[in-house]
């Protein structure tokens, strides 16, 4: 069939190259060693908790992961007897990171949707400081305030919802123990992600493209039937995005939740009852009178976070960006 | 000069003058009315002084070279304007009558009642053509009585777009071409009822063939409403209006130098200023 057509001779493409000066070709070398450090850095961590803890996987199999139960006795003989799992504590952190979440990000999101849309330019300014301030005030004092201040009227709030609520199985309680609930860990946590999801809405709700707001007020809409119509569909990849990031924070966070929650090793789905579990808070709570063989179980624990951890925020970054691109 | 008398077909006043309507025309639309329309970016004054009636059932081009406050004024007229952070704005703004700056006035029944279609054809992209004709609907939170079908089909029937769409109602709007989406921007903006159109550059951004048929809606919808229309296109001012306003800033702020019928602009305009643009001299 080709033989037909006359075939067209085109020129090799040429490389298109250039002779970089020596001082160009310094600063790039010192740029990609700072740049592939961070990269470095994580695959170290990573691959430490990963060969430290390979013994925990080992032994314990995939009961690691699924069972609930955490033990390590020394019995008569001098020898060690253990046996690890950490099923109730993925469980229970992924309930704390559900609940921060479920209370998180309609609030941040309506922060941002307020501070886009309606707040004078001044109080927008003053707003979006405070809020950034949030994401750096220490852990541990959200912490000591959430085990403080917020633990008693937490406590109260749970027995209101149980009283109207508890015929909701995961609102129920099997005895009346409030104190140091799964509940109370996500309020605390929730407060935690709201700059991160408050911050990447805004800039989301921020790119609305303005010929697409004109159009929905010239057509006489409201603000409401504006951000309804235009604001809440252009941004919600964006929202999810920043919610992913949030539960990523969620997952991760450490010293607040092990402030104000009961750590047991029982899975606990009743999320007003005073026991819960977390990765994080489990291995600063255990970590310091950890045996030696406890200590590569919490390695091993660690990696599990590592792993979860770093696949929210690998999806959250795709969404995110993709949100972005998409709205150009 | 014989072009008084007898109008060249191809002159702007020849296209002007073959368009002057039949009396007997029954007005339908409102009526609206500037009275010394002031308008500012900050300190810095864009547009001074338009007083300017558009009577019902008219079409009126405002005409001028770019910068001469001719969108700055449309904005005006359904308080679109103030969506500019430090714009301002002072005089009046007249629909039957009524100032629709004053306060206690709800500014979502006024864009209501005075529609707008922008420079760029605007659809939203995340919703059907179907949903986009009835858009306004939703925005506005106005129940219909009526049959939303039959709504859909009466407004893109008189942007002159419903039989290149009916049979993908419920395609996504991106899917038109650039002339197709205007039509339906023009279709959304009908779709609320207004009494006024206010069209700012709307054939700018398309090829000449959609030009000619968004020209075309025009001339039908003038026959129930009242529509004001900047446009760059001295042609398409002669052949779609009634009465032509044409603006200039010197230097300072925008000002309107003139206004009469079109026919008139187009053949014996009163300030030389006019005649130099019409003309082609200058803008």
């Amino acid at each position: 069939m080709s033989s037909t057509l006359i075939e067209r001779v085109l020129p090799e493409k040429r490389a298109l190259t250039t002779k970089p000066r020596p001082s160009d070709v310094a600063f790039r070398t010192v740029l990609n060693v700072m740049s592939y450090s961070s990269l470095l850095i994580l695959a170290a961590i990573g691959g430490f908790l990963a060969f430290r803890g390979f013994g925990a996987f080992k032994e314990n199999g995939f009961g690691f992961i699924t069972h609930a139960e955490w033990s390590s006795i020394v019995g008569d003989n001098g020898k060690e007897v253990s046996s690890f799992g950490m099923g109730a504590m993925i469980t229970g952190t992924l309930i704390i990171a559900t609940i921060a979440l479920f209370i998180g990000v309609p609030l941040s999101v309506l922060t941002a949707l307020f501070l886009t849309f309606y707040a004078p330019e001044r109080l927008k300014r003053a707003l979006v400081t405070v809020v950034d301030l949030m994401a750096s005030f220490p852990s541990i004092l959200y912490g000591i305030w959430g085990f403080i201040v917020l633990a008693p009227m937490a406590t109260y709030w749970a027995k209101l919802v149980y009283k109207y609520l508890g015929w909701i199985p995961f609102l129920s309680v099997p005895s009346p123990a409030f104190d140091r609930s799964p509940f109370l860990a996500g309020i605390v946590l929730s407060i935690m992600i709201i700059p991160i999801v408050t911050s990447v809405s805004r800039e989301i709700f921020a790119q609305t493209p303005l010929e697409r707001i004109q159009a929905a007020y010239a057509l006489g809409a409201t603000r409401w039937g504006m951000i309804r119509a235009v604001a809440l569909p252009f941004g919600a990849s964006g929202v999810v995005g920043g919610a992913m990031l949030g539960l990523g924070r969620a997952l991760g966070e450490t010293v607040a939740v092990y402030s104000v929650l009961n750590i047991v090793f029982k899975i606990n789905w009743h999320i007003l009852y005073g026991y819960g579990g977390n990765i994080a808070s489990m291995i600063v709570q255990k970590f310091g009178e950890a045996s030696f063989t406890e200590k590569k179980a919490l390695l091993a624990a660690g990696f599990v976070l590592f792993v979860m951890t770093l696949l929210v925020n690998m999806v959250a970054n795709t969404v995110v960006s993709r949100a972005v691109k998409s709205g150009k | 000069m014989s072009t008084e008398n007898t109008p060249q077909p191809n002159s702007l006043a020849g296209v002007a003058a073959a368009r002057v309507r039949e009396p007997g025309n029954a007005p339908l639309g409102s009526g609206l009315e500037a009275r010394g329309v002031h308008a500012w970016f900050g300190s810095h004054l864009a547009l001074e002084n338009v007083s300017l009636d558009f009577a019902a059932g008219t079409v009126t081009a405002l005409i001028g070279p770019s910068g001469c406050g001719k969108s700055t004024f449309i904005r005006t007229l359904n308080r679109m304007h103030e969506f500019i952070p430090s714009a301002a704005m002072a005089g009046e703004v007249l629909l039957d009558g009524k100032d629709i700056y004053a306060s206690g006035t709800d500014v979502t029944r006024i864009r209501l009642q005075i529609g707008m279609v922008f420079q760029k054809p605007n659809p939203f992209p995340s919703m059907t053509i179907g949903e986009n004709v009835l858009a306004g609907l939703k925005l506005a939170q106005i129940k219909y009585d009526g049959n939303k079908d039959d709504l859909m089909e009466e407004t893109l029937t008189r942007a002159g777009l419903w039989n290149e769409v009916k049979d993908r109602l419920s395609a996504h709007a991106g899917g038109l071409s650039g002339g197709q989406q205007q039509r339906l921007c023009i279709a959304r903006s009908l779709a609320v009822n207004p009494k006024v159109l206010l069209m700012d550059e709307p054939c700018s951004a398309l090829d000449p063939g959609s030009t000619l048929r968004i020209e075309d809606t025009i001339s039908q919808l003038s026959k129930t409403m009242t529509i004001v229309i900047v446009t760059h296109n001295m042609q398409q001012a002669a052949r779609v209006s009634d009465y032509t306003a044409f603006f200039l800033a010197d230097g300072g702020p925008g000002q309107m130098i003139e206004v009469g019928p079109t026919n008139e602009m187009f053949s014996r305009p009163k300030d030389q200023r006019t005649e130099n643009y019409v003309s082609g001299r200058f803008g």
